[in-house]
């Protein structure tokens, strides 16, 4: 396909004016939409954890009292599940690259995929009007246990009916996905030459439309507790509190896989293009994101083990928890292997790869230690528990977001952005990601109980150590931001296929044309990562 | 997208979609009437049996709702693999209710 030839009008230029935008049913323009709402909510919870680090920097009151601490790790919480982590990587670059990767012209349902932008909207205004309307955000949380999230003042119905809204746009895009990867495939793409990206879209779609009505039930019965005091969570009315934490995390366990799986996905994609090399074990990955889509409906008993769960379901849940290792561990050995002998070419989409390897490792090992249930319960409600989940979510999930932001960054924008800068933030990033977190590890075993404002003495140290890594970290994204703002104008034009990589999305001009391609899409035989087919590249 | 039309086809699609006669349809529907006044009937006269006019009434509500899956909702004739994906949907739906049944069973 020659560069010159076909220069068609790319989808940025076939209409213009905000209406064009926000009213859009291409896909491109959608995950788009997406990205500037997921990237702002991003950059205000950021915020938030940034103050809530200063908070700890001393024992004692800071520059916050109990309450708004309280408050300040809620909204954190609420804002980067609900609003970032859940939709970043499926609503996102699911929608931006899904019909492309499978060489189709849109997701089988435009309309209700630009529905489902308005819901996330709607939601997201819910969730920031709980600042300004009633008694404050609520302090409950983003759990939103039973039954204090009942008993408090705080304005809990408002968030509840936030996640509630958000639920729905997580639905309405996974059952999108569904239709679209099941009926939409390019003509004689069959199954297993998808690229791993849909894989893991595709599994991640069936947690969305099969775990999030759970969440929307419970989130009911929250508000029908608080408004008509119906009694099914609260003790003096005959409720069962430990009955909201089985239904919550009924869904919520799937939801981390919601999370990180499509992250999974990323790293699959970025992996073979910079080792130049075909995916090691191509089925074998494919299958353990089912594998872990499934499994992972079997497990949310651990997040209750001091609760006042019974002995024998602990033991149970306990058990099973260990089962998510395995297809977890086939897709970590089958990365390391693809990477070996690799003609590897260090670029940032790499870099990130490798520390979402590594600090997924480090995530996914302390997961065991808490999953299993003796150590837990030493170790539930400490900083410990803090430190594995951000390991997992923000050095798995977020990682792997920002290294597919650079990866696809040409694709998306036209434009390649500037290696050495983005490099530099790379580092500051990592060094600033592992120096705040690592410390609470060691505080969580030292016995710092986590959700509190204030804390020994002895903690001191660490804590100062961990607030400082969050000024590393702070200022790598901020430098990566400014990197990414500033190619979009002074960038070079990014070619078709600026890293050698084999996917159908690689076939399309940057930034694609309305339609998504030219000319129909040539799938390559077999393994969908195959590099020599691609040496004329 | 002139090229690509046929792109938005589920590769084996069944090409001709299968048509049901109304008198089948309605057939169907007298089946489901005669089941729920069995229903009735089984709770009606089996007063002094509870847990068993219960199970009874569990097994003709699931003997329904597996008719209606089948023949109103054309799962009989779609592709297999609809059908596998109800399943794990039933499946996940049981390991939620059984789950949380045996920690307040164990408690």
């Amino acid at each position: 396909m020659a560069e010159a030839l076909s220069q068609p009008v790319s989808f940025y230029q076939a209409k213009t004016g905000l209406f064009s935008w926000i009213f859009s049913t291409d896909h491109k323009r959608i995950g788009l939409l997406y990205f500037y709402a997921i990237i702002s909510f991003f950059l205000v919870a950021m915020s938030l954890g940034f103050l809530m680090r200063l908070e700890l920097i001393a024992p004692g009151e800071t520059i916050m009292d109990a309450k708004t601490y309280n408050q300040v790790f809620t909204l954190h919480g609420v804002i980067m599940i609900f609003l970032f982590l859940i939709p970043s990587v499926p609503a996102f670059f699911g929608n931006f690259l899904l019909p492309l990767m499978i060489g189709t012209d849109d997701v089988a349902f435009p309309k209700l995929n630009l529905f489902s932008w308005w819901l996330y909207v709607l939601g997201g205004i819910f969730a920031l009007l709980t600042l300004v309307v009633g008694n404050g955000p609520a302090d409950t949380g983003w759990t939103f246990y039973a039954p204090y999230s009942v008993k408090t003042g705080t304005n809990v119905t408002m968030a509840v009916l936030a996640a509630f809204i958000l639920g729905f746009s997580s639905i309405l895009t996974g059952l999108n996905f569904i239709v679209t990867i099941h009926r939409l495939r390019a003509p004689k793409m069959k199954w297993f030459q998808m690229p791993l990206f849909a894989w893991a879209l595709y599994a991640t779609a069936w947690i969305q439309l099969l775990a999030t009505p759970v969440i929307g039930i419970t989130l009911l019965m929250i508000i029908a507790e608080r408004v008509f005091g119906v009694g099914l969570f609260d003790p003096a009315l005959g409720g069962d509190p430990i009955l909201y934490q089985h239904l919550f995390w009924i869904y919520s366990h799937p939801a981390v896989y919601i999370m990180v799986l499509p992250a999974m996905g990323l790293i699959s994609e970025m992996i073979p293009t910079f080792a130049k090399r075909t995916i090691f074990g191509y089925k074998a990955i494919a299958y353990s994101s089912l594998a872990i889509a499934f499994i992972g409906y079997f497990v949310w008993g651990h997040h209750m083990f001091t609760s006042g769960m019974s002995g024998p379901a602990r033991v149970i849940f306990s058990v099973l928890t260990f089962l998510v290792a395995v297809p977890s561990a086939i897709k970590v050995f089958n990365w390391v292997a693809t990477l070996y002998k690799g003609s590897i070419n260090v670029k940032t989409p790499l870099l990130f790869s490798l520390a979402f390897i590594f600090q997924f490792l480090l995530g996914g090992l302390t997961g065991l230690v808490i999953g299993a249930l003796a150590t837990d319960i030493h170790l539930h409600d400490t900083y410990f528990v803090v430190g594995h989940f951000h390991y997992v979510m923000f050095g798995g999930a977020g990682f792997a977001f920002f290294g597919a932001l650079h990866y696809w960054y040409g694709k998306i924008w036209g434009k390649m952005y500037n290696e050495s800068t983005a490099q530099i933030a790379f580092w500051l990033m990592f060094i600033g990601f592992n120096v705040l977190y690592f410390p609470m590890l060691v505080l969580g075993i030292m016995g710092m109980p986590r959700r509190y404002y204030d804390y020994l003495e002895d903690f001191t140290t660490l804590n100062v150590v961990s607030t400082v890594g969050s000024w590393i970290l702070i200022s790598g994204i901020i430098l990566m931001i400014y990197n990414l703002i500033v190619s979009r104008k002074k960038g070079e034009a990014a070619p078709r296929n600026p890293w050698g990589s084999t996917t159908l999305e690689w076939q399309t001009p940057s930034p694609p044309p309305l339609h998504n391609f030219d000319a129909t899409p040539v799938v390559p035989e077999g393994n969908p990562y195959d590099h020599k087919q691609n040496k004329s590249e | 997208m002139a090229d690509n039309t046929n792109s938005r086809h589920l590769p084996g699609d069944p090409k001709e979609h299968h048509i049901v006669p109304y008198k089948f349809h309605i057939g169907i529907w007298v089946g489901l009437i005669i089941l729920t006044i069995m229903t009735v009937l089984v709770s009606v006269m089996g007063i002094s049996l509870v847990a068993f006019s219960v199970i009874t009434a569990m097994i003709i509500a699931s003997a329904k709702a597996v008719v209606v899956a089948n023949y109103f909702m054309h799962l009989k004739y779609e592709n297999k693999l609809i059908t596998w994906l109800m399943g794990v949907t039933l499946l996940l739906f049981v390991v939620f209710i059984s789950f949380t049944a045996f920690d307040y069973i164990t408690r």
